[in-house]
């Protein structure tokens, strides 16, 4: 079980025995009754319109809340629909996109864990942590019961991230750099959710990894008194510097998304988000359900009777109980010391999920983002991976052959310990096909995808856009609300000339000021302007703001006949992210270059 | 004491065994309880108990089940859940604290003695195999079997304390015989005594000689008569209550059962229509037979060691045919089953062996010694039960005894008003029955609201949960809630009622009686 011609069998493996995790994707249908199912379809398909219109980095929504429109993917990470949008580009469905990228996701998360953990511990414990990482109960709760597609991409980063800041303390070097910003980029593109609870996570991870390393240098340090505090600094320094500035190349290739993420993130509404169901203080876990075998589709709920499935899974959690055993049992300080740190993240992230720690869910503000402290699980999957494949890991510094067949044995434990919730529940769509009026149907029956502004008071319940929609069967083209207009309406008139997922070009004829209201939630960004002829240049920018207790946009026009184009554009902390992105990726393309010449060089 | 000093002073396989038992005492740390067949009458044995702590000598649980001697439950496991209750526990979680330490201590002395016989690999697999066997859980979570489950900790440490007095007659280890069967024994007193011809023929075929076969053959006299000693005052108290036959050979096994990977919730029937689990237990009995199959061949191991396996191997056979029908003649003949209430109990026996014998593989085949191979063991038998270990809870609430029972087929086990008892009021009456017997017939429920006169000013009759859940239907130990809503007729006096509950036959109108006497249950 080690490499043929190069090719790592193990990683083969990895793949080829996922099969079962990722079986359910290619039978016809989809499961449609899964939390988010809707929403991932939903949001593609919002991504598409956008991409076709010419919108290469959407971050407005045009048709979510009734056809008010959202800023989804300014506050959303939007890697997934990425993936998912090139595959509907290459000819695959919506659903069939969607459904490919849980595949990937499933895929490549156990390729990284196997990686990392090969690097540690050697590529059988890779093997079975790959595995336990794929079937690890709640990423198939994520992807067969909640429907989660962004959270299914994040997995793939986890192991990834893991590995490479472990390189950049370990072995620093540039490659290791360049990994570990793009990997930690990579799950600030994918979840934010994730993001927010992996950082702090990471964060101790690289205080232990450096601290633990400098301590190992230290003893190498013969000098004594100020000297030697010099030199224990400088080495610490040696230690910490790269692990910091890949967190710095990563924080500023994703500057693009987080940045305005994180500044505009306060004009929507998060009230919708964080009470009632969202409340984080009814989803703590009780302590039985990390062991219970139920399995079910339904939602968290108070108290203990949750239909949504809250095990750590048997087989991770046997091999994460023997991973004790392999403390004693192995020799090589590093991979002891990694495995005493994902033995403690795990109690302590388990501890985290159970009603005592409420104390501390409050004084974090964090809750924003995790929503429900049960979203923890996540963080336990690369722990209880990491540990598992201990069981099997190298004893005594030098692989020894401790039994492939065991290996075997337990990779098959690991498939047949969660072979029985392999199966989604496969059911029709109640809103009818994927299309607009299937879309205007499903926020309606669930009340979900409903997310309004900061200026919104009163979160609406339909819309005439939804009405036109379910009536005519697509948009309508003009999202100005004619029955604002004064009467006559020749007293300001408006005729559409063109319009797009993120701009709408009028003909106004005004016999005295008025203001033209739009269908569109206010947000900023919406900008206004007089143009100088059809498609001509812009004469004059009128003020946007927001209008009544939807908070729609409003512009206040004056007398004449004129173009007046309305347009969602970047606001200075887009413009600063994205320039922060190109510059950062030229530094990654910069530094790769010199490195591919270096060792060209050095080959030569 | 550094690192590589860490395994030779601490046996990490004790804090395995101890921290592998999570799966099994997981659903303890439910909020409430659990429905079995025996439902909350550990709890009110307790209460009973409880209620006159030390003027209460010779005192059995006879709630529910009544007094026998033989069958009986013994008053210890009630004793410690006692002392938690002294502690400050409420009596639900005193019940369930007991359980989980049985579920833990059990593994520990399985690893005990398994190391003991055939090395600390062999304990660890042995421990996991015992603590997950699923009679064990049968036990806990189908029966609630409160007695018997603390038997499950006795077994293997009264084992590990003759062997060690066999191999070196200290007098340490005969104490612990004598002292540990008694607890057995005043756990259940028949399972005591038929495990004791177990703890015989292991001394008299593995002694390392006469004299020590004799001793302890001695020794296992003396702990049969501490129990019955023991057993006086009871006996004093309750009389001689010796059952005979009952419906005993009607639960033999069939083979099927014993290898079948059915699961329930329900009874043990006369026949093989049973929906109680009886099955001996996927990774107990393939790692025995594996045992079995490697006796023949293992020429490196110890003779001794061999021996001893061939005992287990041996014992577990004996005694799977011991629970079939063709060897109804030998219990009969033998006077044992007035030991026990159904044959299946053996299999708590049975399990022990099993376990044993499955932590002889690894003794016995050295290349499974390896941490990844006892990992796949271990694994492999925590994932053959995994999916039993889902009880049916329940959130109701009871007090210190129920609130009656009726017929001993079933028992009012808490209820709930809503509404206030005031003329043209309506009253809603939620009830929580328990099945204390599988009943053919289907009883009506009526609910009276009787004025201080005794006439009836609201009324009334119906099948349980209307008519959805005939008393028919309800499975043994299973709690069914049942809500009733009527209207005090405005009619009546102001206020003075009292609501009367009770069921009876619809055809003949015959009430079931009260065991207290009466027919109907009165509230306030």
């Amino acid at each position: 079980m080690t490499r043929i011609k190069g090719l790592d069998i193990n990683i083969v493996l990895v793949v080829l025995l996922s099969v079962f995790a990722i079986a359910p994707l290619f039978q016809p249908g989809f499961f449609w009754g899964a939390h988010d199912a809707r929403h991932s379809v939903y949001f593609l398909y919002e991504f598409d319109l956008s991409v076709q219109d010419g919108v290469l980095y959407p971050r407005w929504s045009p048709d979510i809340t009734f056809g008010y429109g959202y800023p989804l993917f300014n506050i959303y990470s939007p890697l997934a629909f990425y993936l998912g949008e090139a595959l509907h580009l290459l000819g695959l469905d919506l659903v069939s996109a969607i459904k490919m990228v849980f595949a990937l996701g499933f895929v490549l998360s156990g390729v990284t864990m196997y990686l990392f953990v090969r690097r540690l511990m050697g590529s059988r414990a890779g093997l079975v942590a790959g595995l336990v990482y794929v079937y690890v109960p709640y990423h198939i709760s994520d992807v067969y019961v909640r429907g989660l597609l962004a959270e299914s991409v994040a997995l793939v980063f986890f192991p990834l991230i893991l590995w490479c800041f472990y390189e950049t303390v370990e072995r620093p070097r540039v490659l290791a750099l360049v990994g570990a910003g793009i990997s930690y980029a990579g799950l600030v593109f994918s979840h934010n959710g994730l993001l927010m609870l992996f950082s702090p996570f990471l964060g101790i991870y690289l205080v232990f990894l450096v601290l633990s390393r400098w301590w190992q240098d230290l003893q190498r340090i013969p000098a004594s008194g100020r000297r030697r505090l010099i030199r224990s600094g400088g080495a610490l320094a040696r230690r910490a510097w790269m692990p910091l500035a890949a967190l710095l190349l990563g924080l500023g290739l994703s500057a693009v998304f987080w940045l305005p993420m994180a500044v505009e993130f306060k004009f929507v509404r998060l009230d919708q988000w964080l009470g009632g169901y969202y409340d984080y203080r009814d989803d703590f876990v009780y302590f039985f359900q990390f062991f219970s075998p139920s399995w079910g589709y339904g939602l968290s709920r108070p108290g203990p009777h949750d239909e949504l499935p809250f095990q750590i899974g048997a087989v991770p959690v046997v091999l994460s109980i023997l991973s004790l055993a392999v403390v004693l049992r192995i020799k090589n300080q590093v991979q002891r010391r990694m495995l005493v740190f994902f033995q403690a993240a795990a109690v302590i992230i388990a501890f985290l999920m159970l009603t005592v720690s409420t104390r501390f869910w409050e004084l974090l503000p964090i809750v924003i983002f995790a929503q429900f402290p049960w979203r923890l699980l996540a963080l336990m999957m690369p722990c209880v991976a990491f540990l598992a494949g201990s069981v099997v890991a190298v004893a005594g510094g030098k692989e020894k052959p401790t039994g492939a067949i065991a290996t075997l044995a337990l990779v098959g434990l690991v498939l047949l310990g969660s072979y029985a919730y392999l199966s989604p529940q496969i059911i029709e769509p109640a809103e009818g096909p994927v299309s607009l009026t299937g879309m205007m149907r499903f926020m309606q029956s669930s009340d979900q995808m409903t997310g309004s502004v900061a200026w919104t008071h009163e979160v609406p319940t339909w819309s005439a856009f939804a009405d036109h929609v379910i009536g005519e069967g697509q948009a309508p083209d003009l999202k100005v609300d004619l029955e604002s207009l004064p009467r006559p309406r020749r007293r300001l008139a408006v005729d559409l000339q063109d319009s797009s997922t993120t701009s709408q070009e009028l003909w106004v004829h005004a016999e005295e000021e008025g203001r033209i209201i739009f269908n569109i939630f206010y947000y900023p960004g919406w900008r206004c302007y007089i143009l100088e002829g059809r498609e001509g240049d812009i004469a004059e920018e009128l003020e946007v703001v927001p209008h009544g207790s939807l908070g729609r946009v409003s512009v206040w026009v004056p007398v004449g006949e004129y173009y007046l184009l309305l347009r969602f554009e970047d606001t200075r902390v887009r413009v600063v992210g994205r320039y922060l992105s190109i510059l950062s990726l030229l530094l990654v393309l910069c530094v790769l270059g010199r490195e591919a010449y270096r060792r060209r060089k050095t080959a030569g | 004491m550094t690192w590589s000093e860490l395994p030779k002073k601490l046996d990490l396989d004790l804090v395995l065994v101890v921290l592998l038992s999570v799966f099994a005492l997981a659903p303890l740390t439910y909020p409430g309880f659990f429905q079995s067949h025996s439902g909350f009458w550990s709890v009110f044995n307790l209460f009973d108990l409880e209620s006159n702590l030390w003027g209460n000598l010779g005192w059995v649980p006879t709630e529910a089940a009544g007094y026998a001697l033989l069958r009986g439950e013994g008053p210890l496991p009630y004793l410690l859940a006692e002392f938690l209750r002294w502690l400050g526990l409420g009596g639900v979680e005193a019940i369930k604290t007991v359980y989980a330490v049985g579920f833990v201590a059990s593994g520990l002395g399985a690893y005990l003695l398994a190391r003991e016989l055939f090395g600390a690999r062999a304990g660890l697999v042995a421990a996991v195999v015992y603590l997950y066997l699923p009679y064990h859980l049968v036990t806990v979570y189908v029966r609630g079997a409160f007695g018997e489950a603390w038997a499950f900790v006795l077994y293997p440490l009264i084992l590990l304390c003759l062997e060690k007095y066999l191999h070196g007659g200290r007098w340490r280890w005969a104490s612990g015989v004598v002292l540990l069967y008694t607890a057995l024994g005043l756990t259940n007193l028949g399972l005591a005594v038929l495990y004791a011809l177990i703890l015989l023929a292991y001394a008299l075929l593995l002694g390392p000689s006469r004299r020590m076969k004799g001793r302890s053959a001695l020794l296992l006299l003396t702990g049969v008569g501490l129990s019955l000693f023991l057993q006086v005052p009871a006996v004093l108290r309750n009389g001689v209550l010796i059952e005979k036959g009952g419906d005993f050979f009607e639960h033999f096994v069939y083979p099927f059962q014993l290898l079948s990977a059915s699961w329930g919730y329900g009874a043990s029937v006369a026949g093989w229509e049973d929906t109680m689990p009886l099955q001996l237990g996927l990774v107990a009995t393939g790692l025995t037979l594996l045992t079995a199959m490697l006796l023949p061949s293992s020429n490196g191991v110890r003779p001794a060691l061999r021996k001893k396996a061939t005992f287990f191997v041996v014992a577990a056979l004996a005694m799977v045919l011991m629970l079939l029908h063709p060897a109804s003649f030998l219990w009969r003949a033998s006077l044992l089953s007035t030991m026990l209430r159904y044959p299946w109990q053996l299999l708590a026996l049975i399990g022990l062996v099993l376990s044993v014998a499955s932590g002889a593989v690894v003794g016995m085949a050295r290349q499974l010694a390896c941490l990844p191979w006892q990992a796949a063991l271990v694994t492999l038998a925590i994932l053959s039960s995994y999916g039993y270990l889902s009880p049916h809870f329940t959130d109701v609430q009871v007090g210190g005894s129920p609130v009656a029972v009726l017929g001993d087929e079933m028992a009012l086990l808490a209820y709930e008003r809503e509404g206030p008892l005031l003329h043209g009021a309506t009253v809603r009456l939620t009830l929580q029955w328990q099945c204390l017997q599988l009943m053919d017939t289907d009883y009506t429920v009526f609910v009276h609201i009787v004025g201080t006169q005794g006439t009836i000013w609201g009324q009334r009759d119906a099948m349980p949960v209307d008519g959805e859940r005939p008393t028919s239907s309800w499975g043994l130990g299973e709690i069914v809630k049942d809500q009733h809503e009527l209207t005090i007729d405005v009619e009546g006096p102001r206020e003075g009622y009292t609501i009367e509950i009770g069921v009876y036959v619809r055809e003949t109108e015959e009430r079931l009686p009260l065991s207290g006497g009466g027919t109907a249950v009165i509230l306030d």
